[in-house]
């Protein structure tokens, strides 16, 4: 029953909101917390060393949910109280406030429910539903460039959905083929699957890690990922970089769980060969951009190849990618919170007009330096710790030359990121400004965040860690 | 079946040479009406199931009468110019359609060895690949939802060669999406007819 109640919670919430109207910004951090709450209770409180199934089997709470929930409804509480902060203190943002509240609770309803789905074209389409609601969302407030930004997001959402759906259609054939009767539940595919090479499951799984890439933002359709993240509002950025992206890569790890052992060659073959050209494409970016949202954005966008080739490697370097996945997921969401502070003080995105952030917004300054050292994957944060993991993996996997392309794009990104934000953040003031004081509400999530953040490359509680190993022993390793 | 896929592969490849959204949408509509058509051809027990009965409200009323008609009032009212483009008009792309037409044939014969199977195949890629071309070399919001509709009804014929096996819950639940989705985009057409040619910055979250 708790489990069905954090689905339930911000779906009634979302109903709620529009009667509500302004009052709704409280329903959001209240619906938020409870759901958070919720997940950790989930997540510490039952007991899955064999997978629990309601309804029908619809609905699957294993250790890769329970992490994965936990995750997202934390990140959410964090951007719902960021939001309500920035709302409560300017009044112009409460202007159809009770919209945003209701497609943020439809769009956390639907990744719940997607992360706990074990029907995987009930996940797919709940991962629409949240793709959806977050178009709406992009363009809250009218800027007729978030407005262009949220129609090329729902078009590369819909054809990467499409050709996922098309790479589940595959796998249905490949199953007919068998002597197993089709089934999309994933307590059961692993049954139906066999080593041999077969053209029908080769092409699903090529098709669903192409069309769950693009929802991860990873080459080839990349392109709408820096216009989003560039044009959404920040709060909006932060679900769709942190809350989406993990409910996406849940989907694929479920992909991996159900196929990773019986087509390990396939498995490495595209999601190296996407994660290493996501890189590129993306460093490139890196050193082209002046635009500090879009310089975060394209950071993201490496992170996911990452990700991509940690999950193509497997084994050894998979508790290394779900270290470096919550670490990520943590790092966005500082940072583009905190860009936006900075878009509201200076009025821009050009790097080179934002000088001496530190002096001029001590709080942000230090968030986006200390987001940035994550980002680049300094020591003590969990994104050090889960980067040495994946590269030792590479060569203990004597995967050579992908360790050298690897290592060779982490330096250059390293090189272009510093060279373009501490400039940034220690260069002399510029301009006089009339510093308008951060609410305490918005810089508390952020303090949080960065708090756990390097509690993860320090030291993980033993449940957290049990939790990690569980799941990491999910995807085979050894 | 195999002139009824002859028919729809037709059905794709005429709109790409006539540049008016008016013709996409009827194609989208005829796509719907055909791949209803061979639904009913390709079962082989006539006993109406529930899920049967989901199928064919979804091919024929949805995709071959709601989608196309409400697309056609959104674009009506928001008087989009009679012209549309939905690949450039010149010989290079002409050319490409037909070589994806005859590259899909290849790939189907290779896979299978029975005549229709590979026919249903090579339609459904050629459909597939003519979508994706149209979203490559398209910027504007209308052909960019044809195309993406184009690769919707691709896939559900695809679809069509497997035996139906997924649970009603699950069917009604994707064409519920299908409806919103599309909504959606009528909905961002129209908001991208109404932006306000000069924008004064606020306050922003």
């Amino acid at each position: 029953m708790i489990i069905l109640l954090i689905v339930a919670v911000p779906a009634l919430g979302a109903l709620l909101a529009w009667f509500l109207k302004r009052q709704s910004m409280l329903l959001l951090v209240g619906v938020a917390l409870l759901d958070a709450g919720l997940a950790t209770a989930i997540a510490f409180g039952v007991e899955t060393s064999r997978p629990l199934y309601l309804v029908q089997r619809y609905i699957v709470l294993d250790p890769t949910s329970q992490l994965f929930l936990m995750l997202i409804n934390a990140l959410f509480l964090g951007i719902a109280t960021y939001v309500y902060a920035r709302v409560w203190n300017t009044p112009q943002l409460r202007h159809r406030i009770e919209r945003f509240v209701a497609l943020s609770l439809i769009f956390i309803a639907a990744g719940n429910l997607a992360v706990l789905s074990n029907h995987l074209l009930a996940m797919w389409a709940f991962i629409v539903v949240t793709a959806l609601s977050a178009v709406p969302l992009i363009q809250h407030g009218g800027n007729p460039k978030a407005v262009r930004a949220s129609g090329r997001y729902m078009v590369f959402s819909s054809v990467g959905l499409a050709l996922a759906l098309l790479g589940f259609a595959c796998l249905a054939r490949s199953m007919e083929l068998g002597p197993h009767e089709p089934t999309y539940f994933l307590d059961q595919i692993a049954a139906t699957t066999s080593a041999e090479p077969e053209i029908w499951r080769r092409l699903g799984i090529l098709l669903l890690f192409l069309g769950f890439g693009t929802k991860l933002g990873l080459a080839p359709m990349y392109a709408w990922l820096p216009e989003t993240y560039d044009a959404a509002p920040p709060p909006v950025t932060a679900l769709l970089a942190s809350v989406q992206f993990n409910v996406v890569l849940v989907a694929v790890l479920r992909v991996l769980q159900a196929y990773q052992a019986t087509n390990q060659s396939l498995v490495t073959f595209s999601l190296v060969g996407l994660g290493v050209s996501t890189m590129v494409v993306s460093s490139f970016g890196i050193i082209a951009t002046r635009n500090y949202k879009r310089l975060i954005a394209y950071a993201s966008l490496n992170h996911g190849g990452v990700i991509a080739v940690g999950l193509g490697i497997g084994r050894l370097a998979t508790f290394g990618v779900l270290l470096y996945v919550v670490s990520n997921a943590i790092i966005k969401s500082i940072l583009f919170l905190t860009a936006g502070k900075i878009r509201a003080q200076y009025k821009t995105e050009d790097m080179r007009e934002v000088s001496g952030l530190i002096k001029d917004l001590p709080e942000s300054g230090m968030f986006f330096l200390v987001g940035t050292f994550a980002l680049l994957g300094f020591p003590p944060f969990g994104s050090f710790l889960g980067e040495l993991i994946i590269m030792s993996a590479l060569v203990s996997g004597e995967h050579f030359a992908v360790f050298v392309i690897f290592c060779a794009i982490l330096m250059i990104t390293f090189v272009a990121t510093g060279r373009s934000v501490f400039p940034m953040v220690w260069g002399t003031s510029q301009r006089v400004m009339e510093i308008a004081p951060q609410p305490r509400g918005a810089v508390i999530p952020k303090l949080l965040f960065l708090v756990f953040l390097v509690a993860m490359g320090l030291y993980l509680p033993a449940p957290i860690n049990l939790l990690f190993r569980q799941v990491a022993s999910s995807l085979g390793t050894q | 079946m195999t002139y009824l896929l002859i028919a729809y592969l037709l059905v794709v490849l005429v709109p790409m040479f006539v540049a008016s959204w008016r013709t996409s949408l009827l194609g989208l509509a005829v796509q719907g009406l055909l791949l209803g058509w061979m639904a009913m051809e390709l079962t082989v027990d006539p006993t109406l199931t529930p899920g049967r009965i989901a199928l064919f409200a979804e091919l024929v009323l949805v995709r071959g009468v709601f989608v196309p008609v409400w697309l056609y009032r959104v674009l009506n009212e928001l008087k989009t110019p009679a012209r549309n483009d939905i690949i450039p008009a010149n010989l290079l792309f002409w050319t490409i359609v037909g070589v994806l037409v005859v590259v899909s044939f290849r790939f189907a014969n290779g896979v299978f060895a029975e005549e229709q199977a590979s026919t249903h195949l090579a339609v459904a890629a050629a459909a597939l690949l003519l979508g994706l071309l149209v979203l490559a070399s398209q910027d504007q919001p209308v052909s960019q939802l044809i195309g993406v509709l184009r690769i919707e009804n691709a896939i559900a014929l695809f679809e069509l060669a497997s035996e139906p096996h997924i649970p009603l819950p699950v069917q009604l639940g994707l064409v519920t999406i299908f409806v919103a989705t599309v909504l959606t985009f009528g909905w961002y057409l129209r908001k991208v007819a109404n932006a306000p040619a000069e924008w004064v910055e606020g306050p922003a979250l």
